[in-house]
């Protein structure tokens, strides 16, 4: 004998949490509740998620619906929030809110260092800040050395540029990989960081600037039966 | 039959007589020239008429060269025009407010980080007669030549006079990055000399000595080999530059073994001028060496650039085809003597090598002999030579014993400021020089570099137009 | 024999077999037709007899040609039953037939195909994999497919490690012995490489690594030994590596190790030559000079100070530059030369004697010259 009735349905376990949900609905309909911008945000699963985990292929429709119902209830007042409630919600939460993710904060070193990543195309670039009067080593050498465009030392050093915090801080920086480009845009990326560290309230200019944003153009892999990415063998008759 | 219209022509024959109411046959009868009845009853000959169609037409093959009527320059023409030093610009702004330099203020400290203008025009003729300008060098952006009288350049002026007040020989290298002014260094020094009354002998390029571009013939009884022609002209050169101080001091040695005569009464600048013949340049120039060499004479700033090239084993053959080193040349081994203190000099000399990064070979004994140099300068542990390398030449290190090495870096701030101001002031940097601006070029050319911050400074003005 | 041939003539002429043995019925199978040929099937030409038609015929020929008396036949197979040889030959004669009902069916039979000796078991040297389909039993339906065999059999190996990691894992706690780091006396580190179980070529290699300092050597010992032992030093870590395949058993590689090592200990120990004239050789190593962060950098105290002042005293400059006047601008320099103040025509620029409220006159003028005039903008710009 089954536990349930809908063990004959086709989606035995949603059905089972739809229509617990439904009853939770009518039961505790009259609790107060929160405006929908003072509730605390959670992470719900998606559609395909919630198929994922239940093994299900439960239709779009269906689970709109029952996710409209999920969160009506989530906006019970917290204070209120009746424990079967609490559990009946669970299985449309994700396992981890990624709306409690906080990032790390990297704190300024003994010396006065902060320290930044960049990256872009395929080089890694790091810096550390310190206050200073504007010198830049780059991988132990100065600027003119480590780029020989003077494009490139501009675009690497933009972040402290655009800023005007050229002649406030010092750049001591490894770069590797990929060409010069990416090496001195790469490294603007890690500097910029490096210089939010300081400097809070720069983030907004620098992401105007255009600094923090990780560029996400790489190389196109090469595909098989083409000569390259998307280049086509030429025809040849026979 | 052909048709009468043209077969090749598209046009329809309806619209082709409404275009083409122009030809003159060439085969028509001649007849008087106001008259066209003749022209209008001569009938064409059908299937040869012609097609007659206005527009441009193609032409394909036909093009006709026009034989480039201008001369082409002569021999030596292209060399003398890319190795012309232009020192003035009339489109430049003229600065004015700017010292002259003279003997006095290069050697007081309070002048590092201003601009001076060189003093004109004797010194400027000297400088440019004994090549000291290069056409590397942006002369020609302003209206006269100024320099930037730097930290460095006190220091070698302060040492250089210092050296021959005690009368000692001042043996030193002038080094550092590529960009960096050394050679600008070596011109403030030649101006300095100049100033300060003495004689200034300067080989402008060490590349011209050994990569077989002058003449060279054997010196009798010697493995040496000598360079007539440039010998000469460096005589020459000396002659021009220096002959208000050579002219007051008279021949006192007996110098019988020249081909020329040289009496007691002879000034060394007659010595110098006495003779043009390449043969017997060398000898005359060897005895002229040693007359200056003497007690009572003026003090010799001797200065080369380009110190790697002589360095090197050169590009001439011996008589078996082997290659010469360039210490067996006699005026390159007579500057590396000097160098390397072997040659004495009694009334204080400065020996001056520039190094250069430009085209310059990499000579890994210079290399170690001047890092070696510049660490017991220091006061520092000094850095032993590989004991396996075989590219270590043990003259090189010969020449360079007991070196002084002055390493030129990038400017300060402070210079960097005077020096962007005086672009400014002459019209060439469009932009405001205030403290953020130096301190972003500065930053960008790599903590100071001169030819990077002139890159740099400019690169925007050059993005503009 | 030829008794038994003969009462086997007599047998199938009693039993008159001609007719339970149809000719005309469908076709042997064990003439085997291809099933791709295309050439059409053809019986055997009737002139061409094998010998079951010999046999055939022979009885044929015993049929028509020979009229048999009943009563006479009877009486001669009463005589030969009375005969023992004739008891036995019969015997004989069942037992033929009986085997040759084996020999029939065995032909009616589709013929055995051994796969090995088809083009698809060509190739197929594991014998496992070639099954032989007719070889198979039958599936009686009195058991789960193979597949779930399989997946009890994955089950049961589950179970089984599952036991051993509650059961016997456990237990080898009660052999650990606690890490000892290696003694003064024990200053070589030999490697040994095992493929657990397998044999390979790369088993018998043995490697030894030790430091100079670790051997029971006074200082200039030790630089000769470095000397001795050439690229085998590595001069960052002074840690000599060596190894030794050369013999068929890693003990054997192992003690040659050894006694090279003993070796080398003696040879460096023999005072007669120390190689003092020999300088190291270290050119079989690269040093990898990493950049390091800068000291001076580092934020302190005096530092910070040091930064405060130079700031302060680039601002005081810039003000006092700002009020005086002398601070330049190239555009200015660049306009004021082309459209000279009215109040100082033909000024030249200077760097250090203008003063303030000149150069904010000049400022105010030139402003309203570059308003008035856009002629000027562009004669500046052209310059």
């Amino acid at each position: 004998m089954p536990v349930s009735p809908s063990y004959f349905s086709r989606l035995p376990h949603f059905n089972d949490s739809f229509v617990h949900v439904q009853e939770l609905n009518r039961k505790y309909a009259r609790l107060p509740t929160l405006h929908p911008s003072q509730v605390e945000r959670v992470a719900w699963k998606t559609k395909d998620q919630y198929r994922l985990s239940i093994g299900e292929h439960v239709k779009a429709r269906d689970y709109a619906a029952c996710i409209a119902l999920v969160k009506r209830l989530n906006q019970i007042h917290p204070d209120l929030m009746p424990e079967e409630v609490k559990a009946g919600l669970q299985p449309f939460k994700r396992n981890i809110n990624i709306f409690l993710n906080r990032p790390k904060s990297v704190p300024i070193d003994q010396f006065g260092r902060s320290h930044g990543v960049g990256k872009r195309k395929s080089s890694i670039a790091r810096a550390w800040l310190v206050e200073g009067t504007g010198e830049v080593l780059i991988n132990g050498k100065p600027m003119n050395e480590a780029f020989g465009r003077v494009h490139d030392r501009e675009s690497a050093l933009w972040g402290l540029k655009s800023t005007d915090r050229l002649d406030k801080y010092n750049v001591w920086a490894l770069v590797g990989g990929g060409g010069s480009t990416g090496q001195a845009e790469a490294l603007a990326m890690a500097i910029a960081k490096a210089l939010i560290v300081h400097e809070p309230p720069l983030k907004t200019p620098l992401r105007r600037a255009g600094c923090i944003t990780r560029d996400p153009r790489t190389v196109e892999r090469k595909k098989p039966g083409h000569v390259k990415a998307r280049k086509s063998p030429a025809w040849v008759k026979r | 039959m052909a048709s009468i219209n043209c077969w090749r022509c598209l046009a329809r024959p309806s619209q082709r007589l409404l275009l083409a109411p122009v030809f003159v046959a060439a085969s028509a009868p001649t007849s008087a020239a106001f008259s066209t009845s003749t022209q209008l009853s001569a009938k064409t000959p059908e299937g040869n008429t012609r097609h007659v169609r206005t527009g441009k037409r193609l032409i394909l093959g036909r093009k006709k060269r026009t034989p480039d009527k201008t001369k082409p320059p002569l021999s030596g023409e292209r060399k003398a025009f890319r190795k012309r030093i232009q020192l003035s610009n009339d489109n430049a702004l003229q600065v004015s407010g700017l010292d002259v330099l003279s003997a006095e203020n290069v050697v007081n400290p309070d002048s590092v980080g201003k601009v001076f203008g060189v003093p004109s025009p004797e010194v400027i003729d000297q400088l440019r007669t004994c090549e000291a300008f290069k056409s590397s060098q942006n002369w020609n952006l302003f209206r006269s030549p100024h320099m930037l009288v730097r930290k460095e350049t006190v220091d070698l002026a302060k040492q250089m006079t210092d050296a021959i007040e005690k009368k000692e020989t001042l043996r030193l290298v002038i080094t550092g990055n590529r960009g960096s002014g050394k050679s600008i260094v070596g011109l403030q020094a030649l101006t300095t000399g100049f100033l300060n009354k003495w004689v200034v002998i300067n080989i402008p390029e060490g590349q011209e000595l050994t990569t077989a571009a002058t003449e060279y013939s054997t010196i009798p009884n010697s493995e040496m080999f000598s360079q007539p022609v440039y010998t000469v002209k460096l005589m020459q050169a000396i002659y021009q530059t220096n002959q208000s101080i050579l002219s007051q001091y008279k021949v006192e040695l007996d110098h019988l073994q020249l081909p020329i005569s040289v009496t007691r009464n002879m000034t060394l600048a007659g010595l110098l001028n006495a003779t043009k013949e390449p043969e017997f340049s060398w000898p005359v120039f060897q005895a002229f060496w040693k007359e200056l060499r003497l007690p009572g004479r003026p003090p010799i700033l001797f200065s080369l650039d380009g110190l790697a090239h002589i360095m090197r084993v050169s590009e001439y053959r011996s008589p078996a085809f082997e290659l010469i080193h360039s210490h067996d040349l006699s005026l390159v081994r007579m500057f590396a003597e000097a160098l390397g203190g072997k040659t004495s000099f009694a009334n204080g000399a400065v020996i001056l090598g520039v190094t250069s990064k430009g085209n310059a070979p990499i000579i890994p004994s210079m290399e170690k002999a001047i890092a070696q140099a510049s660490a017991a300068q220091k006061g520092e542990q000094i850095p032993p030579r590989d004991p396996f390398s075989r590219k270590y030449d043990e003259r090189v290190f010969d020449s360079l014993r007991g070196v002084k090495v002055l390493d030129v870096q990038g400017v300060s701030k402070v210079e960097a400021r005077a020096l962007m101001e005086y672009w400014a002031a002459s019209g060439v940097l469009r932009s405001r020089v205030d403290e953020k601006n130096v301190s972003e070029k500065w930053t960008m050319a790599g903590n100071g570099v001169v030819a990077e911050m002139e890159r740099v400074a400019f690169y925007d003005l050059r993005a503009a137009l | 024999m030829a008794s038994a041939v003969q009462s086997m003539r007599l047998c199938l002429r009693a039993a008159s077999r001609r007719a339970a043995i149809p000719a005309t019925t469908a076709p042997r199978s064990y003439l085997t037709i291809r099933a791709f040929s295309s050439t059409p099937f053809h019986r055997q030409p009737a002139t061409k007899k094998d010998d079951i038609d010999e046999l055939e015929e022979d009885i044929e020929e015993i049929d028509t040609s020979v009229e048999i008396d009943p009563v006479q036949f009877r009486r001669a197979l009463a005589e030969q039953r009375q005969d023992g040889d004739f008891e036995r030959a019969r015997q004989v004669q069942e037992r033929v037939v009986n085997n040759l009902g084996g020999t029939f069916t065995e032909a009616m039979r589709t013929p055995r195909v051994i796969q090995s000796k088809l083009f698809w078991g060509e190739e197929e040297s594991d014998s496992d994999l070639l099954s032989d389909e007719l070889e198979t039993e039958k599936f009686d339906e009195d058991d789960i497919m193979s597949l779930a065999h399989g997946k009890f059999e994955e089950f049961r190996e589950y179970r089984e490690y599952a036991r051993i990691a509650a059961w016997q894992m456990p237990l080898l706690s009660k052999l650990a012995t606690p890490f000892e780091p290696p003694t003064a006396q024990e200053p070589l580190r030999f490697r040994h490489t095992s493929y657990m179980g397998e044999s390979h070529p790369a088993e018998k290699k043995v490697v030894v690594e030790f430091c100079p300092r670790d051997l029971p050597l006074d200082e200039a010992q030790q630089q000769k030994l470095r000397k001795l032992l050439g690229p085998r030093w590595n001069p960052k870590t002074d840690i000599a590596k060596m190894s030794c395949e050369q013999f068929e058993h890693p003990a054997q590689n192992k003690r040659y190790l050894g006694d090279l090592v003993n070796k080398l200990v003696a040879q460096a120990k023999d005072p007669t030559d120390m190689f003092e004239d020999v300088p190291l050789d270290t050119r079989h190593h690269t040093f990898k000079v990493k950049p390091k962060f800068p000291k001076e950098w580092r934020m302190t105290e005096e530092r910070r100070k040091f930064l405060e002042d130079t700031r302060q005293q680039i601002l005081l400059l810039e003000q006092q530059k700002e009020e005086e006047g002398t601070l330049i601008d190239g555009v200015e320099k660049i306009n004021n030369f082309f459209n000279p103040p009215l109040s100082t025509p033909s000024a030249p620029s200077t760097l250090s004697t203008l003063s303030a409220p000149k150069s904010r006159e000049m400022a105010h003028a030139r402003l309203e010259q570059v308003l008035h005039s856009p002629a000027s903008q562009l004669r500046s710009r052209r310059f």
